[in-house]
């Protein structure tokens, strides 16, 4: 009993997080042992053991707030790995310059006047070969520059997936990446963003379904007239949507977050 | 009063805190909530859900680092100051110190003067 819940629990979580499965899995374990030892400590003070589940898992608190948390975090290691790499391709033009410039002939005043066309010639290979070097090292730089750059825009590429149930016909639209509108002027969400996507869909004859999902998963969905946007039936954010009855959603991973339908 | 410590007045020490019971030794998750818990006498209301995130920030910053340790059959993430995170915590507390007590030099003689409820 108390293993089912906690895992459907963790399977929750893990499928809201936007990260690798090691990630996921690496969280999981860690929540987990937390929800174990209270479950054991309540057991321990003679709770019933469905209620010190329920106890257990009622205490960690708001499963959407944990996730957008654990996202940030994220966020916050990537953007990290990107200034260092950022710092270091610039740490290494640095130091690379100053080391060609204290070998520049100028910088050799004292050297031998009757060695000094051939110390020239030399300082001239030398700057050549370390020139090329600097060359070949900005390169490297650069392509793992826009390695990190890549894999970051990969994790922000998501894609909506919308699903409508009418009259028992099912009706899925997958949005991808390339076909989300950026939205960057959006004021709506939650967390700060640098970019957010739309996504719509019309539901029938006479309703439309706008998604916009920003880079921190945080949702906007908005339900209204066919045609006109501004005639809002329908408007939730954060985490999942639910509340009517022909909303489910899902995220860019081809896992359908399904809300219940409790509208009806 | 409260039954506990209003959010607002919480945030910005919660950091502080995490970091004061690993200053103790390493620990985990479970144990630091514990920690926190009793230290404000039920006051302070860290949830897990909150406490996670945070520990993998402190991670993600370099104040803190972490290992896995199998040995009790369950696997278990254990906690551990870095020097940063101790010369954090040390700059940290000797700073609070001092807040407190300009708050304390304040508060003093206008509760003296405030009816009590």
């Amino acid at each position: 009993m108390s293993e089912q819940e906690f895992e459907v629990y963790l399977r929750l979580i893990a499928k809201l997080l936007r990260l690798s499965n090691k990630q996921r899995e690496a969280i999981s374990d860690e929540l987990r042992d937390h929800l174990e030892a209270r479950l054991e400590e309540l057991s321990g003070q003679g709770v019933d053991r469905s209620e010190a589940v329920q106890v257990a898992l009622s205490e960690f608190g708001d499963v959407n707030n944990l996730v957008r948390d654990f996202i940030q975090v994220n966020h916050l290691k990537i953007r990290k790995r990107f200034m260092q790499t950022t710092l270091g391709t610039i740490a290494a033009c640095a130091a690379v310059t100053f080391g060609v410039m204290i070998y520049t002939p100028t910088n050799r005043q004292g050297a031998p006047v009757q060695s000094q066309a051939m110390a020239q010639g030399d300082e001239l290979s030398q700057i050549r070969s370390e020139l090329e070097a600097l060359r070949a090292e900005n390169e490297l730089l650069r392509q793992s520059l826009s390695m990190v750059t890549a894999s970051r825009m990969k994790e922000l590429s998501l894609a909506v997936i919308m699903y409508a149930e009418k009259e028992g016909q099912d009706e899925t639209k997958l949005t991808k990446p390339s076909q989300l509108r950026d939205y960057t002027d959006f004021q709506s969400f939650l967390a700060p963003y640098d970019r957010a996507y739309q996504a719509s869909m019309q539901l029938g004859e006479d309703v439309d379904v706008w998604a916009w999902v920003d880079e921190n998963s945080s949702f906007v969905l908005r339900g209204g007239k066919a045609g006109d946007p501004k005639s809002i039936l329908l408007e939730e954010r954060a985490g999942l949507v639910s509340g009517h009855r022909w909303v489910i959603f899902g995220d860019g991973h081809g896992e359908l977050i399904q809300t219940k339908n409790e509208a009806d | 009063m409260a039954e506990s410590f209003e959010r607002e007045l919480m945030r910005g020490s919660l950091d502080l805190m995490v970091l004061s019971v690993l200053a103790d030794g390493a620990n985990y998750g479970y144990l630091i909530q514990k920690r926190v818990r009793d230290a404000g006498g039920d006051m302070i209301k860290l949830q897990a859900g909150t406490l996670y995130p945070l520990l993998h920030r402190l991670e993600a910053d370099g104040a803190i680092k972490s290992k896995w340790d199998h040995s009790t059959g369950r696997k278990r993430k254990w906690y551990e100051l870095t020097a940063a995170g101790r010369r954090r915590v040390r700059d940290q507390a000797v700073q609070w110190d001092r807040y407190a007590a300009c708050i304390r030099q304040l508060l003093t003689p206008a509760l003296a003067a405030l009816p009590a409820n």
